[in-house]
């Protein structure tokens, strides 16, 4: 994946915090907290497959 | 492998993880994480080159390879040790990054059990 994950991750957060400011003003609470929820799996599965796949090349490396 | 690379990427990762912990710390943990994680992915191939010199300098001496092997093992996982428990550290759970480290310890330990064995009995077969 690379650098780029890096400013995916950076623009989902900053969407997501936008994203929830507008929806507090806007007086629903609820669904703020959903998108940022939806936020935070979208950035929680694209972190684990880039993890799952660093420990598998770590595990290779070392032969643990 | 530029180093200016990495440091870069790391700045640059730093910038949005301050930008981000304001508004949602949730997410700067995760910008912290990957920026972490795509600094250690660049750092593998360095290593596998390390380590293949290294075991063929060991077996062109004929060292015992397991040995090599095991020393390489707690390589590996002090690494992956340290990388799960320092981003605990980012996120603030000590506690959490300490058992980590804990549990890294012990699995070295159980690791090096058969190489003192072997050493022992080397010790106790020179004894008179």
């Amino acid at each position: 994946m690379g650098v780029d994950l890096i400013f995916k991750i950076a623009a989902i957060g900053i969407l997501v915090s936008v994203l929830h400011q507008v929806l507090v003003r806007a007086g629903r609470e609820e669904q703020a907290m959903l998108t940022t929820l939806a936020g935070l799996v979208v950035v929680l599965l694209m972190v684990i497959g880039e993890i799952s796949y660093l420990f598998e090349t770590v595990k290779t490396i070392f032969d643990l | 492998m530029e180093i200016t690379k990495v440091v870069i990427i790391g700045i640059i990762g730093t910038a949005f993880s301050v930008m981000l912990k304001e508004h949602k710390p949730q997410m700067a943990i995760f910008v912290g994480l990957s920026t972490a994680l795509i600094l250690f992915l660049m750092l593998l191939s360095q290593v596998q080159y390390v380590i293949d010199v290294i075991t063929m300098t060991a077996l062109k001496i004929n060292l015992n390879p397991e040995y090599i092997a095991a020393i390489f093992r707690m390589i590996g996982i002090s690494y992956l040790v340290q990388f799960g428990s320092d981003a605990c550290r980012d996120a603030g759970q000590t506690a959490i990054a300490s058992k980590i480290e804990l549990a890294g310890k012990i699995t070295i330990v159980v690791i090096s059990i058969p190489v003192l064995l072997s050493l022992f009995n080397m010790l106790i077969g020179l004894l008179p």
